[in-house]
């Protein structure tokens, strides 16, 4: 008991100290520039309010479209359905997320040296376990609540139904965090315990673990078998062992019977669920304190990079300038940009991340229309095509904030290379703006083509869509390279302040205005049969490649390096 | 080889750097010498055109860093006190990407490469990337990336630090004999002896001021003591002004 006192103390002061620290940072955040980040505080809040409220909205209208038949069984499976599915794939992307902010920063900071070298380090383990889990879990945070509020307003959920069911759903996304954290901590050490030390090896072993998962949820999923489910002897005789078989594996069945249970009015049983999720965070965390010894060692490796104590051997490593030459200093320009681009693991893991999201949003589209009985009008009505369209293009803007736009900004400490060398700071943005304009759309098109192939899209409509999205990809690539160019930083170099700056959510806003207005001119092309609309979208990004661009170099070619 | 008139640098109200006028010719060793935020970095990064000009020219061999950019910078390289270098990339392609930047073809770089890291003792870890290099490592690579194609003018900001006094010995005498063999270094620096041993001229800059430039026997003269060390020099110099 006193153990657990002691625990639960630590626990609650490192709460108290984050929220103190916080809150100073946040004080610190406006003393410079008060009216842009005052302005970029308000945008951000009413980006989040939107997303809550269409959250909330569909939400809504999704369950109460579950209670419209008055029949016991589909009254609670709908619900149950639309819980477990939204807790199932937000916890694995805070599996995800979490994989890949432990892999980039829990043991390779050298910031941490000066506590590691202290006889605290240990703190170190809970310090970025609780940066994981603040880095992941705020965007799960964000979207249940308006998620459990529509729920409480549906079924009249009291407050405290509510808060509880966003405490199950918080206890859910930490496990989720420290589950992936652990996984890692536990490859290291048996690496470690083989005297294997190579860092891509790790990467590899922990990717395949997700993909393992990924995949067998993925099957837990559309194997279920919804007609039997469905079948009269259940609904006359109900029971939803039937249903909640499928999904008691996951860790994600605790929180979603946490909030049926209120649903349906079992207090009772709604609390022994949160007990079991306390209980499974409680053994979680006494395994991390189990392991903390280790942690000391593992950071020590992980300090080493690939030296090791042995006969030196010829290094066959092929590199940059093998093969083809540059024949001119763009050439060079882009060759280094690649490469710089290729080799950060941060980038290739960020890269992975979006691209999986990318594409698991088309394969459900996809798999909906082969496995449901939605449709194939509904899945391929100029609405569906033209909201793909907007998805694909939506996703691909993400990459452009993360990774284009703060690309010019982030060459801070190196810029000193390219201002001293003889070369014209409009051959790098050229560069830069091949290199990222080519890889985005291969991600684009490999998307489109993921949809249009299984659902069999007619040829015509095919290659419209296909030379829209290339154009807009063309447009948004040359829209964030150039505010990017524009509004430089240099004060920092991490990526998501810099996305979240004044100019980066100026660069939002505008994308989604262009995605907006390509969309609907697409949209109206096809239900109108007509090309008109398709030449007024190609004329307007036209102007905006031309004169962004022009914007861009002008303002590259100012710039001074201090 | 390198003139600078006129020179003024503001930032916001402050006048970083004011009136700078200096003349450094083929063949000479130039250090200029200072206090912390007298504006000497500010300077080398204005010749090397990382910075405008708020008023004033600066010519390298004859072509304006306002107006010529490109050709005056081919004629330079630069040595910075703290060269950051992308983390994945090797020693062996920076120097690659280096000198194919400034247009040398293949066949020339490859020739170089090894006499180069022969210097500094750096071969076996040139394929290694550069997060992996100590801080003196990658200095040595920034100086060789310097010297590998052949500039008229080199720019070095604090060349020593962080290098073992070998190592040291050894960038200044590269630096030395570059000058001997007809190139310019224009060198700032707070180590006084390195100056002292090396410099056929030192310049003085104070609060943005250039109050001195000659050899040094004359600015011993300037102070009628022929025998004053550089230090006292610069005391006697930075005090007065």
């Amino acid at each position: 008991m006193l153990v657990c006192r002691k625990y639960i103390l630590t626990l609650l002061n490192m709460i108290k100290e984050f929220f103190l620290y916080q809150n100073k940072k946040f004080l610190r955040y406006f003393q410079n520039n008060k009216v842009a980040k005052i302005s970029v505080t308000v945008l951000m809040l009413a980006v989040i309010a939107l997303i809550a409220w269409g959250v909330f909205y569909l939400t809504k209208f999704g369950l109460e479209f579950t209670q419209i038949e008055d029949d016991i069984f589909m009254n609670q499976v709908g619900p149950l359905y639309i819980y477990e599915l939204f807790l199932l794939l937000t916890g694995f992307l805070v599996f995800v997320s979490s994989i890949i902010f432990a892999l980039v920063n829990f043991f390779k900071s050298y910031k941490d040296n000066w506590i590691m070298a202290s006889p605290k380090y240990r703190t170190m383990l809970w310090v970025n376990s609780f940066k994981a889990i603040n880095n992941s879990t705020w965007a799960i945070v964000i979207i249940s609540i308006p998620l459990l509020i529509a729920a409480g307003q549906v079924f009249q959920f009291s407050f405290l139904t509510v808060f509880l069911s966003v405490l199950a759903v918080l206890i859910f996304a930490v496990i989720c965090s420290l589950l992936a954290i652990m996984i890692i901590f536990i490859f290291s050490i048996l690496m470690n315990l083989l005297r294997i030390k190579n860092f891509m090896l790790l990467a590899s072993l922990v990717i395949a673990v997700v993909v393992y998962i990924a995949v067998f949820i993925w099957q837990r999923v559309v194997n279920m078998n919804l007609e039997k489910i469905f079948q009269t002897d259940n609904i006359v005789d109900p029971s939803l062992s039937v249903f909640t078989d499928y999904f008691s594996v996951f860790p994600s069945h605790l929180s979603a019977m946490v909030i049926f249970n209120f649903q349906i009015g079992d207090t009772v049983t709604a609390i022994k669920y949160v007990s079991l999720l306390l209980l499974a965070l409680f053994i979680i965390v006494l395994i991390f304190k189990l392991l903390e010894f280790k942690f000391l060692h593992i950071w020590q490796i992980f300090q080493e990079g690939p030296f090791e104590a042995k006969k030196e051997k010829k290094q066959a490593t092929r590199h940059l300038f093998q093969g083809s030459f540059p024949k001119s200093a763009e050439d060079v320009v882009y060759k280094k940009e690649l490469l710089t681009s290729l080799r950060s693991s941060k980038n290739f893991l960020g890269i992975l991340f979006l691209a999986i999201l990318l594409f698991a949003q088309v394969a459900l589209i996809t798999l909906i229309d082969k496995y449901s009985n939605i449709g194939d009008d509904f899945i391929l009505g100029e609405n569906m095509i033209a909201l793909q369209l907007a998805i694909v293009l939506f996703f691909i803007t993400a990459f452009i904030v993360r990774f284009v736009f703060p690309s010019f900004s982030q060459e801070n400490n190196t810029s000193w290379i390219m201002g001293s060398a003889p070369i014209k700071m409009s051959k790098v943005f050229y560069s830069k703006y091949k290199i990222f304009s080519l890889a985005l759309i291969i991600l684009g098109t490999l998307s489109l083509l993921l949809y249009i192939i299984p659902l069999q899209i007619s040829l015509s409509l095919s290659i419209s869509l296909n030379i829209v999205t290339l154009i807009a990809i063309l447009t948004l690539t040359m829209l964030g390279l150039a505010l990017g160019s524009i509004y430089i930083n240099f004060e920092s170099s991490d990526p998501n302040e810099l996305s979240t700056s004044a100019p980066g959510i100026s660069f939002i806003i505008s994308a989604l205005a262009y995605i907006t207005l390509t969309t609907y001119l697409f949209y109206l092309s096809v239900s109108s049969a007509s090309y008109l609309p398709l030449i007024l979208f190609t004329v307007v990004s036209i102007i905006i490649i031309l004169s962004f661009k022009r914007l861009a170099i002008k303002a590259l070619e100012k710039m001074e390096y201090y | 080889m390198l003139e600078i008139k006129n020179l003024n640098k503001k930032f916001a109200d402050f006048f970083a750097v004011k009136e700078i006028n200096l003349k450094v010719v083929e063949g000479e060793f130039f250090s200029l010498i200072g206090p912390n935020g007298s504006g000497k970095t500010t300077i080398i990064k204005n010749i090397l055109g990382l910075l405008h000009p708020s008023s004033g020219d600066i010519l390298i061999n004859s072509r304006s860093i306002k107006t010529s950019p490109i050709e005056a910078k081919e004629q330079m390289a630069y040595i910075p006190d703290e060269p950051k270098i992308w983390n994945h990339i090797t020693g062996e392609e920076f120097l690659y990407f280096s000198g194919a930047l400034y247009g040398m073809k293949k066949e020339d770089i490859s020739k170089k490469i090894p006499e180069l890291l022969g210097h500094f003792d750096l071969k076996g870890i040139e394929k290694n990337y550069f997060e992996n290099y100590s801080r003196g490592n990658k200095q040595k690579f920034s100086i060789l990336a310097a010297l590998l194609h052949n500039p008229k003018l080199i720019l070095v900001d604090e060349p020593i630090v962080g290098l073992d006094p070998e190592s040291a010995e050894v960038a200044m005498d590269l630096l030395y004999k570059f000058c001997q063999s007809g190139g310019t270094v224009f060198m700032t620096t707070h180590t006084l002896p390195v100056a002292q041993k090396y410099s056929s001229r030192i310049g003085i800059l104070n609060e943005g001021k250039l109050i001195a430039a000659d050899t040094l026997d004359n600015l011993r003269k300037k102070m009628n003591d022929k025998n004053a060390s550089l230090s006292e020099i610069y005391f006697n110099f930075t005090k007065h002004d």
